[in-house]
């Protein structure tokens, strides 16, 4: 994708709204008696879920190696799983093995979603007034990290652009006129289509952690929880898949941590970063921000180095690159100033107009 | 913004000050494992610690009485409570250590 056109797609979520299809995450439906138990087990957060309430949590390998980004959500009677990381058949052999392993005895479905539903997304500062109509009001009082039914359509208010965001789980015999009727209602609301790219550029400017980010480092193998700054999302008084081998990466101390950071050129991921010549860590992920008007990324520094406003280098083929450790968000988000009950894309001018970089308080 | 000759001066003002936020905050969501666990860049509302409204007042009232640090404005509650590590700069810039 060409740069204008990546900065088009930017310039539409962070001002309105960006549609997308989210093919990348897996959805799947856990059903019977045995199903909260399951995901209790696989989930490194307790999940204390009622009808229509979701948690963002993780899914760990046995060495605790992150193999899932997963949102948990209760509705319609059963459990979905959103997953970011693995294919819908993946996650489903993982519960299923795990099923069988831990609960031999418990009555479980485990069912991916993908033959019949299509999951997309709507992300932006007015994202709510393109799914509210779409869906009804009644979208206006969904909380963060909840979920509602309307008809065919299963809707969860989350994301990870730091702009308002929702997820549409529909039929997918539904999913062409839904979209239709999405680009209709949000015509104009100055909808544009998304892709990827411009969801992982958010996610970045933002801070949120990616599954795209991950990849094999020497400096900590496998990356945690602990190294990614995900350990929010972790009770350590509770067994799951991997506590064992995340209790003892606790109890040995972090040896490096995820950063994010702003740097003056095009930096690639497994770069290595320098302080005096010393290497001192790797890029994680790196893009160009046009928000920021330059690169940000995130690098896996060395613990006593990872913090904010410290001045590193990479070395790149045509010369030192200079990146600058930061506090995130990089980005004072716009939603941050829309309020769904006293502002509308039509009177936009009252709440700003663009998602800026942060400024000091 | 930091220069070599004092980054080791910065760094153990910034744990520190990272330390003492840590505290507060796990005293206002009453988090019962060890302060150190919780990460410098987690939110603070919504993903993250999870804090409502109703702690965000907590936090004022925590950073003015055990750390000395008023904020006042639209813009400095905003920004300033993004995150743990966002209140650690509210903090060191309110006493001189950070620009």
């Amino acid at each position: 994708m060409s740069r204008e056109m990546l900065e088009a797609e930017l310039h539409g979520l962070r001002s309105s709204a960006g549609s997308s299809r989210a093919d990348h995450i897996a959805v799947i439906r856990v059903d019977g008696p045995g199903a909260f138990d399951l995901l209790e087990h696989a989930s490194t957060r307790r999940l204390y879920l009622r009808e229509g309430q979701m948690r963002h949590t993780l899914l760990l390998h046995e060495d605790a190696g992150i193999f899932a980004d997963v949102y948990i959500g209760s509705a319609d009677d059963g459990l979905y799983v959103l997953a970011e990381g693995p294919t819908e058949a993946e996650l489903v052999a993982w519960l299923q093995e795990l099923r069988e392993r831990r609960f031999p005895a418990a009555r479980v479905e485990v069912g991916g979603q993908a033959e019949e539903r299509v999951t997309l997304g709507v992300d932006g500062p007015y994202a709510w007034e393109v799914v509210s109509g779409l869906l009804g009001r009644v979208v206006l009082g969904m909380p963060y990290l909840t979920l509602l039914r309307r008809d065919d359509v299963l809707c969860l208010r989350a994301g990870k652009t730091g702009e308002y965001g929702y997820l549409l789980v529909v039929p997918r015999s539904q999913a062409a006129g839904l979209e239709a009727r999405l680009a209709e209602v949000g015509r104009p609301l100055g909808l544009v289509t998304v892709g990827r790219e411009a969801l992982d550029v958010c996610a970045l400017e933002n801070g949120h952690f990616s599954m795209r980010a991950l990849r094999e480092t020497a400096l900590a193998r496998p990356l945690t929880p602990i190294e990614l700054q995900q350990q929010w999302r972790v009770a350590y008084d509770k067994v799951f898949v991997g506590s064992e081998a995340l209790r003892a990466r606790r109890a040995e101390g972090p040896r490096v941590r995820a950063t994010s950071f702003t740097a003056d050129a095009a930096l690639v991921p497994g770069q290595t970063v320098q302080l005096g010549g010393e290497d001192v860590g790797e890029v994680l992920a790196s893009t160009f921000s046009p928000s920021l008007g330059g690169w940000v990324g995130t690098a896996l520094l060395t613990r006593r180095l990872a913090h904010p406003h410290v001045e590193l280098a990479a070395r790149s083929d045509t010369g030192v690159v200079h990146l600058t450790t930061r506090t995130p968000p990089l980005i004072d988000n716009l939603s941050l100033h829309v309020d769904p009950h006293k502002h509308s894309f039509a009177t936009r001018a009252a709440a700003g107009s663009l998602s800026r970089p942060e400024t000091t308080p | 913004m930091t220069a070599a000759r004092d980054l080791d001066a910065y760094l153990e003002r910034r744990e520190r000050t990272l330390d003492e936020v840590r505290r507060l905050m796990a005293s206002i969501i009453d988090y019962r494992g060890d302060p150190a666990d919780i990460d410098p860049d987690a939110g603070l509302f919504g993903t993250g610690l999870g804090l409502d409204s109703l702690d965000a007042v907590e936090v004022l009232i925590g950073l003015e009485i055990d750390l000395g640090v008023r904020l006042e404005g639209d813009d400095a509650m905003r920004l300033g409570l993004r995150s743990v590590n966002a209140v650690v700069d509210v903090v060191m810039r309110a006493r001189g250590e950070l620009r």
